[in-house]
């Protein structure tokens, strides 16, 4: 229960870090060796530099990601919760795009970049974060103004 | 592997078939050799059989899901859905769901896990317990369930 409780507080306080551009703060939810997959199906990263190069990104495309309610699963590890974001198309659409996974607008000034998704958090001892996986395929993105 | 459109049509197929009791066109949208698990953390159900018993047992006692927006993989295998789901028998209770399903090279689905825990759970309509008066009521409920179906069963 309590255990359940304490992994939702992490999604949330990972989300709220996330706003807050504080990479540092994410960065001290997780343990010390690491994986994620942020698209599930696509990108298997390991390491906490890499998952720190990955936050940057987002923070530089000023995200704000929603967060809806989370749930804990029975098996003392993983949390989950859906999640809508949005970011500006610079720095991370041109990549997006070369992989085929959006169209290139043809001015990308001003331009966005939305997505839903499901994150999925795994903890591991102490409660710090083992694995980060979020699943989102091309139909949940959008360049939208 | 599914285009994703197929994918998330699958996850409310799944659901729309559940909520029409129908046991068999439920159990075709899965392989012969499924892992199926409800909730993780407790002992998967594997193959069509033993999921046959839960799906029967859960459509007895009422099930109703809701699904919310589904979203993929980049790699075309998976499906995950949040999802209301409701039993209204031998006590209404509501389980607040992520659902991931995975499917095989046959698009038929080989591995399905539902996250849900104590604390997504909620009993009857009245108003929300908390603490240890909220673990109590889930968990004797839950057992009543199991008891309701006359056999050992993953929830």
């Amino acid at each position: 229960m309590i255990d359940e409780r304490s992994r939702k507080k992490l999604m949330v306080e990972h989300s709220r870090l996330l706003n807050a551009a504080d990479v540092d703060g994410l960065l001290g939810l997780y343990a010390d060796e690491v994986t994620f997959e942020d698209p599930v199906g696509a990108d298997q990263r390991s390491g906490r530099d890499a998952l720190r190069a990955h936050f940057e990104e987002f923070v530089r495309a000023g995200v704000r990601e929603t967060l809806g309610d989370p749930v804990a699963g029975q098996d003392g590890k993983h949390v989950l919760a859906p999640a809508s974001a949005v970011m500006d198309y610079l720095p991370k659409g041109p990549g997006f795009a070369e992989r085929g996974w959006i169209t290139a607008p043809d001015d990308p000034t001003g331009k966005r970049i939305t997505w839903n998704y499901v994150l999925m958090l795994r903890t591991g001892k102490g409660g710090a974060i083992t694995e980060l996986k979020a699943l989102w395929g091309r139909s949940d993105l959008a360049v939208t103004d | 592997m599914a285009d994703e459109a197929t994918l998330k049509h699958l996850a409310l197929e799944y659901a729309r078939r559940m909520n029409d009791g129908d046991v068999e066109a439920v159990l075709e949208l899965f392989s012969d050799d499924i892992v199926f698990e409800d909730p993780v953390g407790a002992p998967p159900l594997i193959g069509k059989e033993a999921l046959r018993g839960h799906i029967a047992w859960s459509i007895e006692c009422q099930v109703h899901e809701e699904p919310g927006r589904p979203v993929v993989s980049m790699d075309g295998r998976s499906v995950a859905v949040p999802t209301t789901v409701t039993v209204y028998a031998p006590t209404k209770l509501t389980f607040q769901i992520v659902g991931i399903i995975e499917l095989g090279d046959d698009d038929l689905v080989r591995h399905a896990r539902a996250y849900w825990g104590i604390t997504d759970t909620k009993v009857g309509d009245g108003p929300e317990l908390s603490g240890v008066a909220h673990f109590m009521a889930v968990t004797q409920n839950l057992a009543k369930m199991v008891q309701a179906k006359g056999s050992p069963s993953p929830t």
